[in-house]
């Protein structure tokens, strides 16, 4: 009777602590595990608000550059050309060669104040629309360069896209395909414009010695055109694909939800 | 204070009026055993009302689940366990399905996207205690069926007891704190 106790107070005793046990590792484990996604989430948002701030400082020192280089070609070219026209004119007795000189002058600081301006606000944009400006650019480039350009873009233009995001589109386009030019070896390149009523898709497509973008490299970018271009995609909400081609060559989708 | 930790409070007053009839009992030679036998059906009437508001579940399925306990609970007090002996069956079952709720919490935190600091979460509290306690005592209701009630029996059940109110009481502050906060 005794022994049978002993063996019932054996059983209660380590069947209890046997599922306490249990109950207290699943307790344990889940703490544990829980802490790890807190700890893996406050990660992902450090890195995310760092990611910010380097697209932050990028906007800035892009906007600075472009300040002062439109001061530069101000101060040098403009500037400059007045001040030699002023100059020109204030002499007596000129004769019909000189005014014809100083018209020429001004002819070509009218040209390189609309440069400036072109620059900073493309009128393509607003006089053709981005179909029209991306056609535009593809063939100013196709002009300037050696390179072969192949640009399939649909005629109507998108009635529900706002210019701000025409322009940051454009902008884009247009870093992208600098980009291929300068870096790229390409001697093709192959736009195609996609634009439905729910978004606005464009691919670049070139075949040049491929790209791949340093983030996906797991290395940190210092190329400011890189960072404008993930400054604008990320203002717009849109989204960059990179793909490396065979046999050679990379392709850019960039889609951009209206 | 949260609906459902309010339910818990109302609980705990319940629990308190309980044990004071049954300590005054036990004081008298009085057996308690019918107070397990009523109590049970109450406690798990108030888990299921907890879960339900944490969960904010509109099924009928909890409400069948404790409409079937009880019946169960008054079927065995009639035909299977005497009124004057320990509720081992209905104790046991008991056990059985709130682990099953502890474990599915506990699973709903790991598939969850939202991510919550568990240490001042007082509902990864409230189901750590159940899960604790019941798990402890569901070999002692298990096994007091054929070796009845002993005294190993109410010194490891009275710890687990101490062990889940406790955790209760702290519970209940950590949600109050977080009423002021």
């Amino acid at each position: 009777m005794a022994g049978q106790q002993e063996v019932d107070r054996v059983i209660l005793i380590f069947g209890t602590m046997g599922m306490l046990i249990l109950a207290l590792a699943l307790v344990v484990f889940v703490v544990f595990y829980q802490k790890k996604r807190v700890n893996q989430q406050i990660k992902i948002a450090q890195r995310e608000n760092e990611y910010q701030r380097e697209l932050l400082n990028a906007t800035i020192e892009i906007r600075e550059k472009e300040q002062q280089r439109i001061a530069f070609e101000l101060h040098d070219d403009i500037g400059s050309g007045l001040n030699a026209v002023k100059m020109h004119l204030s002499q007596k007795n000129l004769n019909e060669s000189e005014i014809e000189n100083a018209r020429e002058q001004i002819k070509n600081l009218v040209i390189q104040v609309r440069d400036i301006s072109n620059d900073l606000l493309p009128p393509v944009l607003n006089e053709l629309g981005l179909n029209g400006a991306i056609s535009n650019l593809c063939r100013r480039l196709s002009n300037q360069t050696q390179t072969n350009f192949q640009i399939t873009i649909p005629s109507t233009e998108l009635q529900e896209l706002k210019k701000d995001i025409a322009l940051a589109i454009y902008r884009i386009v247009q870093e992208i395909l600098n980009n291929i030019l300068k870096h790229a070896e390409a001697n093709k390149i192959e736009v195609f414009v996609s634009n439905f009523t729910s978004k606005y898709v464009i691919i670049i497509q070139d075949n040049g010695k491929g790209f791949t973008p340093p983030d996906r490299l797991n290395v940190q970018s210092n190329s400011l055109g890189l960072k404008n271009i993930a400054s604008r995609v990320q203002q717009i909400k849109a989204e960059l694909k990179h793909e490396l081609i065979n046999p050679q060559g990379t392709k850019v989708t960039l889609t951009c939800k209206l | 204070m949260q609906k459902t930790l309010k339910i818990l409070s109302v609980f705990c007053v319940v629990t308190v009026l309980m044990e004071s009839i049954g300590a005054y009992l036990g004081f008298n030679q009085i057996n308690t055993m019918f107070l397990c036998h009523l109590y049970t059906p109450i406690e798990f009437a108030f888990i299921i009302f907890i879960v339900k508001s944490f969960y904010q579940n509109s099924t009928y399925f909890l409400p069948v689940l404790l409409f079937c306990f009880a019946a169960f609970c008054v079927f065995d007090s009639l035909f299977i366990e005497s009124i004057l002996h320990f509720n081992s069956i209905p104790r046991g079952i008991e056990g059985i399905i709130i682990i099953c709720f502890c474990v599915y919490f506990f699973y709903h935190i790991f598939t969850s996207e939202e991510t919550f600091n568990l240490t001042t979460y007082p509902y990864f509290w409230l189901f750590s205690s159940w899960l604790i306690y019941f798990s402890g005592t569901l070999i002692l209701f298990v096994y007091s069926f054929q070796a009845g009630v002993n005294t190993t029996f109410s010194i490891i059940h009275s710890v687990l007891n101490i062990l889940l109110n406790l955790i209760f009481a702290y519970t209940l502050w950590l949600g109050s704190k977080k009423l002021i906060g």
